[in-house]
């Protein structure tokens, strides 16, 4: 049975498929096309739960200055130690 | 030395250590010889260290002839992740576009192991990424699927794939691994291991692949709860070069005790194998000796779509330049050679909405485990998959583990230890997770139901 017509993962689907679809091959298309129906029905649960204003993302964050003598704990800079660069 | 050794855990090893009955370098020698006839069969390793072995075992072995014993890990050997960065060894990360890649410097884990004295043996394989591209095989790595062993047709589980299959076939005593959704308790849980996932900043990550950066744990995997807990110790602690890494002080408590409070999220063994739901209420009933075991409820939450939606958005900005540039074709596993160029268009508001939900999420966990020492869970709704099997993840939205999304969504400590065999003879799997920096309660937990069990001393032929 055909699925219905869902505009929003239709229109994501077309953003995938004009940024990428030169290197995919048909099967791959149809693949991304349900991953994609996936995600929008996540953010959908995601958005159904109603919060209050108050309630910030659960994710510290920190002004930065360098030479600040009290540190910046709370601070996650990208790091070249984990990873990036150094190849 | 007789080989049996190798199947003794970390704190036998190292009391044999200590009281110079076995030399740090010739235990090193035996492990270095397993990893380099037996690790192949199972696919587990990526680079053996022979000669950094081998000058850190006679290191060891030089100080506790000359009574400066650093402690239970000291000539102990182990294996490492390949995530993990060691100087002057290449750090592949299970992937072919980084099979050559080489760091100058160590892991801060790798250097709090070897300040513990610890003789780091082996680079263990990995899935590529760690299991961050969205894999749905076993065949996820350059080195090939890891192969259990306790049966050469099933997979160790992954992505710490070599740290489980390492420390199950005696390659080394402990392995450490990493998790970001699974990948420590899916591997100990496959092979019938304990494995720790500390909760989120307990354990610097400096020196580790990033997949997501709120969401990777560094943790041992081991024979036993308690050789868990003396890991924990060596590695735990702030890192300046870690900046999410806690303040706070950890200390292993090996203290003995009983009178635990279990909950237990209702339905939790929906989904579950036979097998695996009759181990898990077996496994029940004797933590009844030990405690009460309540059935808790959760709120209606979206818990597994928050995780996955965080899990997704953070690997691919992570692994930006490797997607873009179409450099993912080069990975093993095929679906993975396309799939994350979906995760372009998860939009900036729901990965906000995600992280909003979080908080909520971190909240509702607290106030569950604020009653109790721990959740408990099947550690695995299976039996490990065949090699050639496509597996349900909750990663790839196949399969369901609020415990997994919940305990890595909101960074919160879990253990796995086995509980049992199932239908095909593979170890089955119980889990007990704690709130937020209670990794000694969780290791009472299961240090005591180990006590009253002896599935840990179980181990598989492995032959010479």
């Amino acid at each position: 049975m055909a699925e219905a017509p869902d505009p929003e993962h239709d229109a994501l689907f077309e953003i995938v498929r004009q940024r990428y679809g030169a290197r995919l091959t048909p099967e791959q298309l149809d693949e991304l096309r349900k991953i994609v129906r996936g995600q929008v029905e996540a953010a959908r649960a995601l958005r159904s739960v109603r919060l209050g204003n108050a309630d910030e993302p659960f994710q510290r964050f920190a002004a930065y200055r360098a030479d600040d003598p009290l540190g910046t704990g709370s601070l996650t800079l990208p790091s070249p130690q984990r990873g990036e660069g150094k190849r | 030395m007789k080989t049996e050794v190798v199947f003794l855990p970390v704190r036998e090893l190292g009391e044999l250590v200590r009281t110079r009955q076995v030399r740090p370098v010739e235990l090193a020698e035996l492990c270095l010889d397993r990893l380099e006839r037996v690790g192949p069969r199972y696919n587990a390793v990526v680079t053996v260290m022979r000669d950094h072995a081998l000058a850190q075992a006679r290191r060891a072995e030089g100080e506790i002839a000359a009574g400066r014993w650093r402690g239970p890990l000291h000539g102990i050997p182990y294996g490492a992740k390949d995530l993990l960065a060691t100087a002057g060894v290449r750090t592949t990360w299970g992937a072919e576009p980084y099979r050559e890649q080489r760091f100058d410097f160590d892991a801060t884990v790798v250097r709090k192991l070897e300040a513990a004295g610890a003789v780091l043996c082996a680079k263990l394989a990995m899935i590529e990424l760690a299991g961050g591209m969205g894999y749905r095989q076993p065949t996820a790595s350059f080195t090939g699927p890891c192969i259990n062993p306790w049966d050469v047709q099933a997979w160790t589980g992954g992505s710490s794939s070599g740290s489980g299959a390492a420390v199950c076939s005696g390659l080394v005593p402990f392995a450490i691994g990493s998790e970001t959704w699974g990948s420590i308790l899916s591997p100990a849980g496959y092979c019938g291991l304990a494995g720790l996932r500390p909760t989120y900043g307990r354990v610097s990550r400096h020196g580790a692949m990033a997949l997501c950066w709120t969401l990777d744990k560094l943790g041992p995997l081991a024979l036993t709860a308690d050789d868990c807990g003396l890991i924990l110790d060596a590695i735990a602690g702030p890192d300046p070069a870690d900046p999410t890494t806690s303040d706070r002080a950890y200390g292993y408590d090996a203290t003995d005790r009983t009178g635990f409070r279990f909950g237990m999220i209702k339905g939790v063994t929906e989904g579950c194998e036979v097998a695996v739901a009759e181990n898990f209420t077996r496994s029940l009933e004797t933590l009844r000796t030990i405690g009460t075991v309540d059935e808790v409820t959760l709120p209606d939450l979206p818990w597994e779509q928050i995780t996955r939606i965080i899990l997704q958005v953070e690997a691919a900005s992570a692994f930006e330049d490797l997607i873009e540039a179409g450099g993912i074709a080069e990975l093993t596993a095929p679906e993975v050679r396309f799939t994350p160029y979906a995760r372009d268009v998860i939009l900036a508001k729901d990965y906000v909405k995600a992280l909003r939900l979080r908080g909520v999420m971190a909240k509702e966990a607290d106030r569950v485990l604020s009653r109790y020492d721990a959740l408990v869970a099947p550690g695995r709704i299976n039996e490990a998959p065949l090699l050639g099997q496509e597996f349900r993840s909750a990663i790839g939205a196949t399969a369901k583990d609020v415990m997994g999304a919940i305990g890595n969504g909101a960074g919160l400590p879990a253990i796995c230890v086995p509980n049992g065999f199932g239908s095909r003879g593979l170890p089955t799997s119980i889990q007990f997770m704690g709130r937020a920096w209670e990794e000694n309660g969780i290791l009472a937990a299961a240090r005591a139901y180990q006590s009253l069990t002896d599935w840990h001393t179980r181990h598989p032929a492995i032959g010479p």
